[in-house]
């Protein structure tokens, strides 16, 4: 048998053997849909916690303005027992306003002056940094309260936002 | 079906049958040759991006479906060295009458892989030596071993069907 018969014999035996690969079709292409499931879901995942991640970190008010809603919430209008003082050689003389109680607190772990002054209706939390240190400017609402920051220190209101504003402006305007 | 996995399917499954085929020739029995068509191109699809837009997409298929042989003979360490153990599907004896088939079964399995890459699937002595990743005068001597285990194979058959 030449080289080439034998060639042409083998071709030929080789193509008849039947052979049958429908159902190894649809096993490969469930194979891979799972493996394109497995490989990209815990990237997805990951990717979309580290947006949730980035977002809430963007988004997310400031530490010391969600402290300082709290406090004033606690301690100005649920009025929970402190120890406060009448005045505080500190508390700067706000134009329209009057100086009601001092006592020190922590916002977001710092040691601030938490006063407390009034304009005969309501009352306002001020509270004001160490020398040097500086607070975040910006309004936020948190709950029933609005908080104002100017950099020296951060005003709560329990209300309207315009009253907050005008009362952290004639803050601002007295340090 | 995302684009990629289409434009996978379009350049690989055409070669499925093909490399079932030489599964079956490589593989213990017809259920194994199936799982190593299967894993082949599953692992033909987690490579699929790095593969160059000019590749012998075919000589890169049979090659990946050798070295996952060749790695599923390594797992199993224990047994004998399936490279140069003819295939277990020939069971007849060496003295009954035997066809084309089971004579290339019956061939050690570095024979049977160049005279199936070469003389079915048409690959060059380049492609093979790619494919098996061994020099190309390996698999030239390789070839004509086999060719001449083959014909010694198959001439008492030729006699026989010649009487």
């Amino acid at each position: 048998m030449s080289e080439g018969d034998f060639d042409r014999e083998l071709r030929d035996a080789w193509s008849r053997e039947p052979v049958d690969t429908a159902g190894l079709c649809v096993a490969i292409r469930s194979r891979i849909v799972r493996r394109r499931r497995v490989g990209w879901s815990p990237a997805v995942a990951g990717v979309a916690v580290l947006l949730a991640l980035v977002g809430y970190r963007l988004t997310r008010p400031p530490q010391v303005f969600v402290d300082a809603a709290r406090d004033h919430r606690a301690e100005v209008v649920e009025k929970a027992p402190r120890r406060w003082r009448g005045s505080d050689d500190s508390a700067p003389a706000v134009a329209g306003y009057s100086l009601v109680r001092a006592k020190f607190c922590r916002l977001d772990g710092r040691r601030v002056l938490h006063l407390v002054y009034t304009d005969g209706r309501t009352e306002y939390s001020l509270y004001l940094t160490p020398p040097g240190a500086t607070t975040p400017v910006g309004e936020i609402r948190q709950g029933a309260e609005v908080v104002e920051g100017f950099v020296r220190g951060v005003a709560v209101a329990d209300g309207a936002a315009d009253e907050c504003r005008k009362f952290a402006g004639a803050a601002a305007a007295a340090l | 079906m995302s684009d990629r996995q289409a434009e996978f399917e379009r350049v690989a499954l055409p070669h499925l049958e093909g490399l079932l085929r030489f599964a079956r020739r490589l593989a213990k029995d017809p259920s194994s040759a199936r799982d190593l068509v299967q894993e082949t191109f599953l692992q033909a699809w987690r490579a699929f991006a790095r593969l160059r837009p000019d590749s012998n997409v075919r000589a890169w298929m049979f090659r990946i479906l050798i070295n996952v042989h060749r790695g599923e003979g390594r797992k199993a360490r224990r047994m004998p060295d399936v490279s140069t153990l003819p295939n277990k599907w020939a069971e007849s004896s060496v003295e009954e009458s035997v066809g084309v088939l089971e004579a290339l079964d019956r061939l050690p399995e570095e024979q049977r892989t160049v005279l199936v890459l070469g003389v079915v699937e048409g690959f060059t002595a380049r492609e093979m030596s790619e494919i098996l990743d061994v020099p190309a005068g390996t698999v030239m001597s390789r070839l004509s071993r086999a060719r001449q285990a083959m014909r010694n194979a198959l001439a008492p058959e030729a006699e026989h069907v010649g009487r």
